[in-house]
């Protein structure tokens, strides 16, 4: 019998989880954590890095405290590692995002497509450029899809404010991502 | 018909939620986190909780007031057979004279009064 989110992983003495508990947590969890860290990331060697320091910052964390919500723990623990592998990944990079490189505009479809292709990798970079509250506000909305409420909940915040660092992140991004565009055609 | 053109940050997110590649945690990565899992199990025993645990019970607050009250009062006793010299003992000779020591090292002989 499945047991609900809350209830299943409730904590023992304490708020100390037994060691057994684990193999539990990485089934249930596990594929929400490595869905998340991919798309972030789009890469699997990074993700796959990102997936392993999440839960055992996440072990770290239930023997210093008592979990009470653990779905919302480790969203929020694999939102914050990706976003510093993304962030680390283009500090070092030290060279632009390759553009498309089409000079024809002829085919028009040709161009939107490898523009959208080329519009992934471009959001990764505006995101990791953002301040870090934004930042994992708009991640936490539109790439998880939890609701601005559920982000205030995650990220300990009032709802308005999380409202607003989603609607300022959002902002941010349209206006860089159509300058990029601009420039690109 | 004009239709308007989706928002360039729904476009650049259909883009990212859509990116290829694994939707379940590859077999080895799993694995190697069970790994890492046991052997941080291994490497931080529980009893670095319960250490923990002990310090924050300790009561700092009077463990430090006792040990200024033995700091300061050390420094008063040292102060106080620096300035006041107390006999440190006395011998009587065969002779009938006393000899008295005092702690600073003075030795003062009278006779037996």
């Amino acid at each position: 019998m499945r047991l609900g989110e809350g209830e299943r992983f409730k904590t023992s003495k304490k708020g100390h989880r037994a060691v057994h508990d684990w193999p539990q947590i990485l089934e249930e969890f596990g594929p929400v954590v490595w869905r998340h860290a991919l798309r972030i990331l789009g890469k699997e060697s990074d993700a796959a890095d990102c997936f392993q320091s999440v839960m055992l910052e996440a072990v770290a964390i239930s023997r210093r405290k008592e979990i009470r919500n653990w779905p919302a723990l480790l969203k929020r623990l694999a939102t914050v590692r990706s976003l510093d592998l993304l962030r680390a990944r283009y500090r070092h990079a030290a060279v632009p995002l390759p553009e498309t490189g089409l000079e024809d505009p002829a085919s028009k479809r040709a161009v939107d497509l490898i523009d959208d292709r080329d519009l992934a990798d471009q959001l990764r970079l505006k995101i990791a450029s953002l301040p870090h509250d934004q930042a994992e506000a708009f991640t936490l909305r539109f790439v998880h899809g939890l609701s601005n409420q559920e982000v205030a909940d995650t990220l300990e915040i009032t709802t308005n404010h999380a409202t607003v660092l989603i609607h300022r992140a959002r902002s941010t991004l349209r206006d860089q991502l159509s300058q990029q565009q601009e420039k690109s055609q | 018909m004009n239709e308007e053109p989706p928002d360039i940050v729904d476009r650049a997110l259909a883009r990212l939620l859509s990116a290829p590649g694994p939707q379940e945690v590859p077999a080895e990565v799993m694995d190697r986190v069970r790994h890492a899992l046991e052997g941080f199990e291994v490497e931080r025993p529980v009893h670095r909780n319960v250490r923990l645990a002990l310090r924050e019970q300790v009561a700092w607050a009077p463990l430090a007031a006792c040990m200024m009250v033995i700091v300061v009062g050390s420094w008063v006793a040292a102060l106080h057979g620096a300035l006041f010299s107390t006999v440190a003992g006395q011998r009587v000779l065969r002779d009938g004279t006393v000899w008295v020591h005092y702690t600073d090292g003075r030795v003062v002989s009278h006779p037996v009064s």
